[in-house]
Formats: C-alpha cells, sequence, structure tokens
C-alpha cells in the first residue's frame, strides 16, 4: 500500500493534546473521538482504501483545495500539499461546526495557514477529484 | 523532525482501529452489493431496519454489534469471518506493532487481512524541508 503523511500545524497539535482528549460522541457510539480519529489517521497513513465522502471530501470554494478528513463526531481541515501528503490546518467537532455554519472559516483559516508557510511550490494539490490526492479511495 | 501520537490507551486504540476495519469491510460489501443490484434498502429490509439505520451504521455513527455485522454481511450475500492474530504467527512482517498487539480482523467473504502499522504523524513547520 501507498504511503502517506500527514503534518499537523502547531494549532492543531495544540488541540489534539488539549482539547481532543475531553471529548465525547454525540452520536454516544463506543468509540470516543480521539479513537476515531486515530483509526482514521492511521488508515490514512497506511495507505488503506478511504471512502469517498465519508471519510475525505473537497470543500468549497472549489479551487481553493481545502479538503476535509471525516470521522463520525469530528472534521480535520487541511491540504494536500502532494498527492498522500495531508497537511492538518485545524479540527473541531463536526456537530458544532454544522450547527454554526462554520466551514467557511475553517476553509479561509486553511488557507491562510498555507499562504503564511514558506512551501516549495506548487504549495498544495489543485485537483478536487478523490484521484488528485489519494491513492486508494471506493 | 518530530512525530506526533495521540495520547490514547493501547487498549481504546486497538479497538477503535479494529471497529474502523470491520465497518470499512461493510462499506466495501455494500459497493459491491450494489453493483450487483442490491441497494441498502433492500439490506434494511432483510434484517427488519429503517434504511436510515444501516446507513448510519456504516457511516460510523452508530454503533454495530457482532450480531449486526453478520447480518448485514448475509443481507450483503456475504458471510462474516472473524480472526485474531499474533505476531509471532506472520513471519517476516516488519511493521512496527507494539509487543502486546493482537490484531483483531473482521471481514466480509473470504478476505481476512491485518494490518499493524501504526500511523506517523509528524509536526512540522517547513512542510518540504
Amino acid at each position: 500500500m501507498e504511503d502517506r503523511r500527514v503534518y499537523m500545524l502547531p494549532r492543531a497539535v495544540k488541540w489534539a493534546e488539549e482539547i481532543l482528549p475531553t471529548l465525547e460522541s454525540v452520536w454516544q457510539i463506543e468509540e470516543a473521538p480521539i479513537a476515531q480519529l486515530d483509526a482514521m489517521l492511521h488508515d490514512f497513513c497506511s495507505g488503506e482504501a478511504l471512502a469517498h465522502v465519508e471519510d475525505f471530501r473537497c470543500l468549497r470554494p472549489i479551487g481553493s483545495g481545502i479538503w476535509e478528513l471525516k470521522t463520525a463526531d469530528l472534521r480535520v481541515f487541511g491540504w494536500f500539499y502532494r498527492p498522500n501528503i495531508f497537511v492538518w490546518s485545524a479540527a473541531f467537532f463536526a456537530d458544532a461546526i454544522k450547527d454554526g455554519d462554520m466551514y467557511h472559516g475553517f476553509v479561509s483559516q486553511a488557507v491562510r495557514d498555507r499562504e503564511a508557510l514558506d512551501l516549495t511550490p506548487p504549495k498544495f494539490v489543485p485537483g478536487e477529484r478523490p484521484n488528485d490526492v489519494v491513492s486508494a479511495w471506493y | 523532525m518530530t512525530s506526533f501520537r495521540l495520547g490514547i490507551k493501547p487498549s481504546k486504540k486497538a479497538a477503535g482501529r479494529f471497529i474502523s476495519r470491520a465497518r470499512r469491510k461493510l462499506q466495501q460489501a455494500m459497493i459491491r452489493s450494489e453493483a450487483q443490484g442490491v441497494k441498502q434498502a433492500d439490506v434494511a429490509r432483510e434484517i427488519g431496519v429503517h434504511r436510515s439505520v444501516v446507513n448510519r451504521e456504516l457511516r460510523g455513527e452508530a454503533n454495530i454489534t457482532l450480531g449486526r455485522f453478520a447480518e448485514l454481511a448475509h443481507a450483503m450475500g456475504g458471510e462474516a469471518q472473524i480472526d485474531i492474530c499474533f505476531p509471532e504467527d506472520e513471519a517476516g512482517r516488519n511493521a512496527p506493532v507494539s509487543s502486546s498487539a493482537h490484531i483483531a480482523s473482521l471481514s466480509v467473504g473470504s478476505q481476512v487481512r491485518s494490518t499493524g502499522a501504526m500511523y506517523v504523524t509528524r509536526t512540522k513547520a517547513q512542510i518540504d524541508a
């Protein structure tokens, strides 16, 4: 299977260390959000075929190159620097994002993060199709 | 470059990854069934629940018992299988698995596969250094 990587911005690290362990599932499923995220990152980095839309999807505005990785309770925002290489900008509780219509803010924040990083161009994969960003999906 | 690991108990990690694998097997079996004309509504009817219940279970928004796993597999035209793999049984495997990790695997049909690879996340200010 293809090797994949996730890079975390400092904000993401802080959230994963301080907030994530305190979260409980709104679906009241047996996997706490931290276990959901661990499984998702494990599957991503070990090259598992990912479910398009259920596990990951491109966010609007199309062309911004911002994607979300998903679990039942969480949304992880970022971009693909290269195929299979995801840069994690921020994460949040899915319910709160949907209730508060916060998608636009997280997308804008990820774009600003990307612009602020001194990356070798191109800074992100511009495609919006699953094939553009991951090696295996269904 | 620094690696980052989530602060999660190994037992919870094993459970979460196992559930994720099981759910993926069901999602992929559902896709296979749909290609053969069996819809989620058909599967739901077969096991006596509303389609939304099956949908939530496949999306990870509801718990799946072992019994339900078997029911869903059956309704999709497959057969649930179960296995527990021990590191010493897998000669030649070089993936980094913690010494106490015994990998459980559920599958639909005859394909049983387990993965012991641990994810690696990295903190990095300059991604392409």
